[in-house]
């Protein structure tokens, strides 16, 4: 079974394919999310760094957003997204261990879930240029959240491996969820995840203004 | 079955083959009193992710060739240049150490390797094809740097270096014939987005690791 959401030159996928990347993404994800919350004071290797984008919901959130937009946008987006967010988180995470201080990390981290939130429920088909820079500037602030703890990590090099793995494991899952949802409803379904994506990130930013 | 699919199961049947005879062989012929370092080096692909990760890389790139005999060429390719990184590594390594402080030798090598794999995945399958020799190239003699620089002594080096060279070709060869495997049930296009993904992830850990280990000065006291 073919299903059909991008034709021409974009990406046609069966079902069972796209259950084999669905699947393949939540089985690395599974293992680790059981002992989520284990991560009290140092930081440790690989695993520490696996953890850390899965148990920081706003990081989840905006990870999984960009998978599912790049397939609700369909067409060479599906990869371009998703490939570009960790290339630019990693230059994050190197002003992160440099110790160049950055304002508004944090309240950008939640911006960056409400806006992503948005253009999937409204179903932004944003050009590509403005969609990479979007998605460019969010993970600056994404990977220097995480390169600022990098250098306290027990096993830094293990820990970066494992959060950038991480990263990409939920790219992978967000692409999934997303070309999955575009078919029922015409695609409704995916908008209405968008919606709630983008009031989670709203009230991410609310959060530290709200008393 | 097409004639091409037909010599690619060959080669990965004789080149399985030929690693278990060679690992078996080991075993047999390994001395009780090294038998540690030999395990060791058997061990080394699995506890080194940053080295897991890139020949798993190599193994996915080595994948998209379908001309079992281009294949063969490029593994032959690797191979030798294991080979050659296994005895004049010590050279490159003594050229290396003048330039380089020897805390950050492991990450520089796997982050070189990584980096180039992840470049790689990025291309389309095609393009790749002119690029393989010269990953071949770089991961065998990579390979074989690696092994050195972990060996832990002048005595058992050999032992060390033949156990860890046949365990990366083995990671390398399960790698292929595991992404073959995956390609048969999903569509290339679908394979394609998890490769550049795959891809995306060692170039941002590469740069991470580099950004580590090239200039610790840059790292705050904690």
């Amino acid at each position: 079974m073919i299903i059909g959401m991008f034709e021409g030159p974009g990406v046609r996928c069966t079902a069972k394919s796209l259950w084999v990347l669905a699947i393949g993404a939540l089985a690395c994800l599974a293992p680790e999310t059981a002992s989520a919350h284990l991560e009290d004071g140092a930081l440790g290797g690989f695993q520490s760094g696996f953890t850390h984008p899965i148990i920081g919901v706003d990081h989840l959130l905006a990870m999984l957003a960009v998978g599912i937009w790049g397939a609700q946008m369909g067409g060479r987006n599906v990869w371009t997204l998703p490939v570009t967010f960790p290339l630019i988180m990693a230059a994050g995470g190197i002003i992160g261990i440099s110790g160049i201080a950055l304002p508004y990390v944090e309240l950008s981290i939640a911006l960056s879930v409400f806006v992503l939130g948005l253009a999937i429920g409204f179903a932004w088909k944003a050009p590509e240029w403005i969609a990479l820079l979007l998605i460019a500037i969010f993970a600056i602030f994404h990977g220097y959240a995480h390169g600022v703890e990098l250098p306290q990590a027990v096993d830094p090099a293990s820990y970066s491996m494992g959060f950038v793995v991480a990263t990409g494991a939920i790219h992978l899952v967000g692409i999934g969820i997303g070309l999955l949802l575009a078919r029922p409803w015409k695609g409704q379904l995916s908008r209405l995840l968008g919606g709630a994506i983008a009031l989670t990130g709203l009230y991410f930013a609310a959060g530290p203004i709200l008393p | 079955m097409t004639r091409s699919r037909r010599g690619l199961y060959a080669v990965y049947i004789i080149a399985a083959i030929i690693v278990c005879s060679l690992a078996a062989g080991l075993w047999l012929s390994v001395p009780e009193d090294i038998a540690d370092y030999v395990n060791n080096g058997l061990m080394l692909p699995v506890f080194r992710y940053g080295l897991l990760f890139a020949l798993i890389a190599y193994g996915v790139i080595l994948s998209g060739e379908r001309n079992p005999v281009l294949l063969v060429a490029n593994f032959a390719v690797f191979a030798s240049t294991l080979w050659f990184g296994l005895q004049r590594a010590e050279y490159i390594v003594v050229t290396y150490e003048s330039f380089v402080d020897l805390i950050i030798r492991f990450p520089v090598v796997t982050t070189a390797m990584g980096m180039i794999a992840g470049i790689a995945l990025l291309f389309p399958v095609r393009a790749r094809r002119w690029l393989l020799p010269i990953v071949s190239a770089c991961y065998g003699l990579g390979l074989g740097l690696f092994v050195l620089l972990e060996s832990p002594l002048d005595y058992y080096y050999d032992w060390f270096a033949f156990s860890g060279g046949l365990s990366g070709m083995a990671v390398i060869i399960a790698s292929i014939a595991l992404a073959n495997g995956v390609q048969q049930i999903c569509t290339r296009s679908s394979f394609a987005i998890a490769e550049r993904i795959f891809g995306s992830w060692l170039i941002a850990a590469s740069l991470l690791l580099a950004a580590l280990a090239i200039a610790p000065q840059l790292i705050r006291p904690t």
